[in-house]
Formats: C-alpha cells, structure tokens, sequence
C-alpha cells in the first residue's frame, strides 16, 4: 500500500509551539534582513486632477472610447473586373522584335513537309476567327511576340494532309463519298496538344470549313454559373 | 438525357461568329417548328444567332444548324460545307458531373445531350458519320485533370487497334482485373472495328526544336546564340523537346553552372 503523505515532507513538518489562529494568518510577515517599510494592505483612494472627471457608480462601465479613425482602404475593382484580366487574351506584344520575312500558314503550304521546323505566321482575318471561336489560351505565350505564329512540326502536316484528303474526297464522286477523319490527340502535360487543336482549327478556317469548338470541356460540368442554370430534361 | 441551354448558346454564338461569312451564304433548307421558323432565319448565321440570344431557345436552335450543316435534302444543288469539331479536354467528359438527378444521383457527363453528341461523332461506328466530311478532333488536358482509367484504357486500346492488334492477342490492353469496374458508359465507346485514330504528341524534333529557339532568338527573346549544342541542350532540359518547357527555357527560365565545388557542372535555376 502506498502513503499517501510524503515521508520528506513529514520529516519536514514541525509542531509548531503557538497555536495557529486566524490573526497570526494575516499578520503582515516582515523579514529580518529587509529595510524597507512592510507595505501596507490598504486601498488608496484614486485621486483624480481631471476637472469633472467623477468616481464610476457601482457597475457604471468606463471602458476607454477611442474614436475610430476612418482608413483609406483601396477599394476592391468592381465585380468581374480581375477575372476578365486573367482571361484576356494578349495576342501581342510591342517590346518584342517583329520578325521579318515570316511566312504565312496559307492553304498552299499547309501540307508542305518542307515547312516542317519553321514558323509561320497567322493571318489577320484568321486571327479573328480564332478569336471568336475562343481559340487562343493565355498559358500559350502570345503575349510574348509581335504577332501571332506557330510551329509547324510532323504533326501539323499530317493533319494537312488529312484535310486535303477529306477536300478531295468531297470532289471524288466515284469514291465512298465525304471522308470524317476522327482524331483524339493525347500526350503529356504541355506537348502542344492544344496548339494542335488550334493549328487545325486555323486550317479548316483557311480551308473554307466550318469550325464548331468546345474550347473548355469542364466549364459546363463544374462551373458555378452552369449549376444556377441547372440543366433541364430533355423533353423530345 | 438533358440539355445545357446556355451551354448551346455558348456554342451558337461561337459558331455564329467566327464563321460568319460562310455561314451567311447558306440559306436554311429544312423546317424546325413554329418556334424557329416564325423567325423567319434568312441564312444560317441568322438561324444560329436565334439560340445565341434565347438561351430556352438554343438546344433546339443547336439541333436546327445541325441539321442544316449535315443533313442534305435530294435535289438540292447546294453543298454544305465540310465541319471541323474540335473538343479541347475530352477526357472531362469520361466521368460524373457534380450535377444531381431527380433521385439525387450523380449525372453521368455522357448523360448530356450535347456531350453525347459529339462524343458520338468521335467514336461513332459508321464510317462516315458527317455526310459532307470534315473532322472531329478530341484533344486530352493533363491539366487538374480527373482520373479517367476507363479511358485511358480505351485511348490504349483504340492505340492497339489502329497499330493492327488483333483483339485476341495476348498483349491487347485489357485493364486491370483487380481494380474497379471501368465505367460502363465510356467502355461502350470502344469497338472493334474503331475508326478513331490516336495522335500521341511527344516532343519536339531536333530541327522543330531549333526552329523554336530561332524563333525566340529573332524576337529578341532568347539571349543566347542558336548553335547546335544550344539546342541539345535546351532540347535536354525540356525533357526531351517538350514543347511547353521548351517555351518556359527560350523565354523565361535562365540557367546557371556551377563552375566549382562539390556541385560543379549542376544547373540550377538563378
């Protein structure tokens, strides 16, 4: 069994010769090798040189009331201002060199694999349409050059060739009649899928097609402003 | 199924104007109710602009320049034009939407009507599902991407078709047994005798690479002379021709040695 009084401090514990009674608990203890006065224990009344100032009622609240003074605060630019900023699209830039004697995607050399390796530049009327069909990113450093061009690798050529063969096949009455290529570009993470997107877009543009783009797929499935307009039954 | 209104506007008013003047000289040849036809469109960039401004309106508008653009009528002289669809992040559409049913069900993306449709065209069995040609072009984003494993399987799969696997070969992807079911509805969208292609962008060849750089290099962006060691060296950086990374290295990223010490020859990032 173990104590419950530590054996120490009962070896500590002396009987004391006086009485404890309730007056020696508050006698005020001064120490033999102190100088100073023992400090009395009574409450000073405040003694207040403010002219008007007056001792607080009982309960009577005296917090402190500092004014509050009034901050300039930049105010927040009005709603949907910042996300159209970050959506903008920059197509060019001024401070960048402009490049002389830079060819053009034309539908001439579209499946040229001569071109393969070089730039060439986007026409104006075709930058429009891109523009219009949501084409251009802004990750894709547009805002880095004077006018919008592209790289013409392996890739682009085939997918010039392929439209001339489906031009072709719309002319070849004895053939199996209009061709639908069906292509799904994968590759990882910044290989220029979406460049390729626009690179054929910018070739069916040239080619006299009709563009249908769905540039962002996700937008109708998580977007905040897609759930407000929830989606209806189809009723057909 | 169910309809995306302001989806379909979104879509008419894209193609309403970037192919503005193609579309201004076709005139509508089919009838699609009261509704669209008491507006009375004059071309088709007329009929597309009725659902880009009503949005109640534009699922059926969408399916109206639909059939314009694909549908053709007997005896008609006029030709429609070839269509290119371009989808940019196809691999969103493989799975749950946060959208609810009814029933408080998760709605599957295929469950949509739009979103069907095209992946319809993409993956469709018949040969030649627009009947004035074109293309339909599915492009993947690896950017805060969902995990799609049905179809990754799939992209797999219609691979080892196209490269002329046989569907009883041993080597023919066939997902992992241990794991969950794929999801039904995107495992439906393969078949044997697939007309999709897969265009498996990886990076950049020496010579695209070097145009690249030159490019950078004539717009006073990329400092340093375009000589061929530069190029193998940026083409090494950017995990090998990575046409994103090779971009951030022509224009951005400067890169430092260290000349001495235990680190010598590391390149880092100044």
């Amino acid at each position: 069994m173990s104590l419950s009084v530590c054996t120490s401090c009962l070896a500590r514990l002396r009987l004391s010769t006086t009485p404890a009674t309730l007056a020696s608990a508050y006698r005020t203890s001064t120490s033999s090798f102190h100088s100073s006065a023992p400090a009395q224990n009574v409450v000073k009344k405040k003694t207040s040189n403010v002219a008007g100032a007056r001792a607080p009622k009982l309960r009577e609240s005296r917090s402190a009331r500092i004014k509050k003074k009034s901050k300039d605060r930049p105010k927040p630019p009005p709603v949907g201002q910042r996300a159209t900023e970050r959506r903008r699209i920059v197509l060019s830039n001024t401070n960048a060199l402009p490049i002389q004697g830079l060819e053009t995607l034309k539908v001439e050399n579209m499946a040229d694999a001569a071109k393969i390796g070089s730039v060439l530049a986007l026409d104006g009327p075709l930058i429009d349409q891109l523009r219009e069909a949501k084409a251009f990113k802004t990750t894709q450093n547009w805002n880095l050059f004077r006018a919008p061009s592209t790289l013409v690798r392996s890739e682009t050529v085939e997918v010039g060739t392929d439209i001339q063969h489906v031009n072709n096949s719309l002319s070849d009455t004895a053939g199996l009649g209009a061709t639908t290529m069906r292509k799904v570009v994968v590759g990882e993470k910044a290989s220029g899928k979406s460049i390729h997107l626009l690179q054929t877009m910018s070739l069916a543009y040239l080619n006299k097609w009709i563009v249908v783009n769905v540039p962002d797929c996700k937008k109708p499935l998580r977007s905040k402003m897609f759930h407000a307009n929830a989606a209806q039954v189809k009723n057909t | 199924m169910y309809n995306q209104p302001q989806l379909a506007a979104d879509l008419l008013s894209r193609v309403a104007y970037s192919n503005t003047d193609i579309l201004s000289k076709h005139k509508p040849i089919h009838k699609h109710g009261d509704k669209i036809d008491s507006r009375k469109p004059k071309t088709l960039k007329d009929l597309a602009l009725i659902g880009a401004e009503d949005r109640n309106l534009a699922p059926r508008v969408w399916d109206a320049v639909w059939k314009e653009l694909t549908v053709p009528v007997e005896g008609n002289k006029e030709k429609r034009p070839p269509v290119l669809v371009a989808i940019d992040g196809v691999n969103f559409w493989m799975g749950e939407t946060r959208y609810r049913s009814s029933d408080y069900k998760p709605i599957h993306a295929h469950q949509f009507t739009l979103i069907s449709q095209f992946l319809n065209l993409l993956f469709s069995k018949g040969q030649n599902p627009l009947s004035n040609g074109g293309m339909v072009m599915g492009v993947t984003t690896k950017s805060n991407h969902p995990t799609t494993p049905a179809f990754e399987l799939l992209v797999r799969q219609i691979h080892a078709r196209q490269a002329g696997m046989d569907l009883t070969d041993s080597n023919f992807p066939l997902g992992n047994p241990y794991a969950k079911m794929p999801d039904p509805r995107v495992a439906q969208l393969f078949h044997p005798d697939t007309q999709t292609t897969i265009t498996d962008l990886k990076g950049l060849s020496r010579p695209e690479s070097k145009g690249l750089l030159e490019y950078f290099a004539k717009s006073g962006i990329f400092r340093e002379a375009v000589t061929d060691s530069t190029v193998a060296e940026k083409w090494s950086m950017s995990g090998g021709g990575i046409v994103g990374e090779m971009c951030k290295l022509g224009a951005r990223t400067r890169l430092g040695v260290f000349e001495t010490g235990s680190r010598e020859g590391v390149k880092v990032r100044v």
